[in-house]
């Protein structure tokens, strides 16, 4: 079957990375299978936009899109559970303290990285300035400001994977 | 056609720095591999944590100052005139 633009079976085929990028976004099933449900309704009802030479790729920029939205529509941290949606209470509780313990695992991970890696991580990640405005100001070339926002990044992934685990043998 | 993706230019996806052609090129590369797609969206989820945890982050002292000063820099040389400061952490005022 042939949905304008879009088929089917293109469609299917991008499935599977879809939900992958989904679920790293939520880190959550649920929410990552509805993420992808609302990306594929919009890319259906966008379909028209569709340049017609990467479905794949326009369905990770859709995907993306869509997240942004729903965490400037929720304002509070992260996503809320909604308790009387839940299959499981205690599924949704655990759902909630595992967010809490993630979010103190990034504040930790943060406070533990040098000043100027943390200068520059702020300026692009939370102000969201462009890297030749965050070079500029720091006076470095636009090179030092990939570098330390890659270092920054990295450290910080090994910080909450090494967390991750160490919640996992807790639990255990 | 081959493109040649580095770790930075996941970064630059990232961060939106990407020209549209170079963004789908890079998009079109983590469509197919697991392991920088797994990257490169933990990437863009800790960006979101950091801006939902700001508060925290700027309970550094030393951190907002900086943040702060070279806002304003970047604010009086655009001319920009009376935006807020940086929201003072509660935990450390």
């Amino acid at each position: 079957m042939t949905t304008g633009a879009i088929t089917t079976t293109e469609l299917n085929e991008c499935l599977p990375a879809l939900h992958r990028f989904a679920f790293t976004l939520t880190r959550n099933e649920d929410r990552a299978n509805d993420l992808v449900q609302d990306c594929v309704e919009r890319c259906l009802r966008k379909q028209h936009l569709f340049d017609g030479q990467n479905l794949r790729s326009w369905m990770f920029t859709v995907c993306r899109r869509v997240f942004l939205n729903q965490i400037r529509r929720d304002k509070v941290r992260g996503t809320p559970v909604d308790m009387d949606d839940a299959p499981q209470a205690k599924l949704s509780i655990d759902a909630a303290q595992e967010e809490k313990m993630h979010y103190q695992d990034v504040v930790e991970g943060f406070r533990d990285l040098p000043h100027n890696d943390k200068v520059v991580l702020s300026l692009v990640a939370i102000e969201g300035l462009k890297y030749e405005e965050a070079a500029e100001l720091l006076d470095v070339p636009v090179g030092t400001v990939r570098s330390r926002l890659s270092r920054a990044r990295s450290r910080l992934r090994e910080a909450l994977e090494q967390g991750a685990v160490q919640e996992e043998r807790l639990s255990a | 056609m081959v493109h040649l993706i580095t770790e930075q230019d996941i970064h630059a996806y990232v961060d939106d720095e990407l020209t549209p052609a170079r963004r789908r090129a890079v998009e079109a590369f983590l469509a197919d591999r697991h392991l920088s797609l797994a990257q490169a969206v933990t990437y863009l989820r800790t960006t979101f944590d950091l801006r939902s945890l700001k508060r925290e982050i700027y309970a550094d002292d030393a951190l907002r100052g900086e943040v702060e000063a070279l806002l304003a820099r970047r604010r009086a040389k655009t001319g920009e005139e009376g935006a807020a400061p940086l929201e003072k952490s509660r935990s450390s005022s």
